[in-house]
């Protein structure tokens, strides 16, 4: 009976079910006590399956024989990003310039502040090349890091940390700089914590999650020419990260 | 004075997409999903074929927004949007299975927590601050606006 046990655990129902269920969960604990900041459903339901998991030791790759059911929607879902941007294509294309100037200067002073933080502190030359794309989409970060040779997977979850972040603290920080207009709280939240952090914008109104869209592709191909470039340009500071 | 409704907090899918329903509605829904496939496959094809640094996903889409943006009419773009609104609205939910994968990695991340954490934290502060601040310089608020927001 008991070796039965091993083979459920790593059947395609027992992890798509313990995705879907633990995250179901969370949203409907979350809705029901209001939706406070700190229950974020993504961080929760995370911490739920990596406790399940830990404590039934079920092997991660086990695990993704059918939690990869789900990720394998990433790919499709970043190409439809597209669709909410070309629906507010005309506030956008009126912002477009002063928005291309924002991303590229925020996302480059991220990066790297992100770096010689991450650096000064000691980290190794893989937890440099983790940290690095942290500010895109995870999918992106993900790749951006595997390109340059970094752990993925490690990446993703680096992302995922800031996304969740920046969802429960960016629009307090917002508030007390005093940004008010929702297309530079949208822009600014959408750059810093992609995905998760959009989700959160579309709560203040339609303009700001728009606008975090916006942010939030423009940071992937930021990120995706910026990081490479601030790793590897000047051989000298590739040389003091150590990579 | 700060408005207290908008610092509730409701956890909710950021856009509830209505399921397309009866036989035609889907099978138009499931056209523009194939065509979303498609724009990622030839996004895929595009990153290894001219090995370049950057997702397969990206270029698909915006491959999909030049698409949607020269198509003459409004047509494919209600064909793709069922499916993508539906995509978009569950990307948290796509997240949380890699992020699952940070159990493989709690060595590492336990090894390297303080610079992981000074990182992330100094790294998102400075994005949000500068991007903000320039976003605020470059496209600033009409004069109605703040006439409304001025102290």
């Amino acid at each position: 009976m008991s070796e039965l046990w091993p083979e459920f655990f790593s059947s395609q129902p027992f992890g798509l079910a313990l995705t879907v269920g633990a995250y179901a969960l969370v949203v409907s604990v979350a809705r029901r006590l209001g939706g406070p900041a700190w229950l974020n459903p993504v961080l929760w339901s995370v911490g739920l399956i990596v406790a399940i998991l830990l404590l039934a030791r079920i092997d991660y790759a086990d695990y993704m024989r059918g939690g990869g059911i789900v990720t394998a929607f990433l790919g499709p879902a970043v190409v439809a990003l597209a669709v909410p941007l070309h629906q507010n294509r005309a506030q956008i294309r009126r912002a477009l310039p002063g928005a291309l100037a924002a991303v590229g200067i925020g996302s480059l002073a991220g990066i790297i502040a992100t770096v010689v933080l991450a650096r000064l502190f000691g980290a190794s030359p893989a937890t440099i090349l983790a940290v690095a794309p942290k500010h895109a989409t995870s999918p992106v970060a993900l790749a951006v890091s595997e390109l340059a040779g970094g752990p993925g997977e490690l990446a993703a979850v680096i992302a995922i940390l800031t996304g969740i972040l920046g969802a429960a603290v960016g629009p307090w920080l917002l508030r007390v700089m005093r940004i008010d207009d929702e297309r530079h709280r949208g822009l600014a939240i959408g750059v810093s914590s992609h995905a998760i952090g959009t989700a959160r914008a579309l709560e203040e109104g339609p303009v700001a999650g728009s606008f975090s869209v916006v942010g939030m592709v423009l940071a992937v191909v930021a990120v995706t020419l910026l990081v490479p470039m601030v790793l590897g340009a000047v051989p000298a500071v590739t040389t003091w990260l150590g990579l | 004075m700060r408005n207290r409704a908008s610092r509730r907090r409701v956890v909710t899918a950021p856009e509830t997409p209505r399921p397309p329903s009866g036989p035609a509605a889907v099978g138009r829904a499931l056209l523009g999903f194939l065509l979303i496939l498609g724009c990622l496959a030839v996004g895929d094809g595009v990153t290894l074929a001219l090995r370049i640094p950057v997702p397969g996903s990206v270029i698909g889409m915006l491959l999909l927004l030049v698409v949607l943006s020269t198509a003459r009419s409004e047509r494919l773009n209600e064909l793709v949007r069922p499916s993508a609104t539906l995509l978009v609205a569950v990307i948290p939910l796509l997240l949380v299975p890699v992020a699952v994968g940070l159990v493989d990695h709690l060595a590492e991340l336990g090894q390297d927590i303080v610079p992981i954490l000074v990182a992330i934290a100094g790294g998102w502060l400075v994005t949000v601050v500068v991007t903000a601040l320039l976003a605020a310089l470059g496209f600033p608020s009409s004069d109605r606006r703040r006439r409304k927001v001025r102290r």
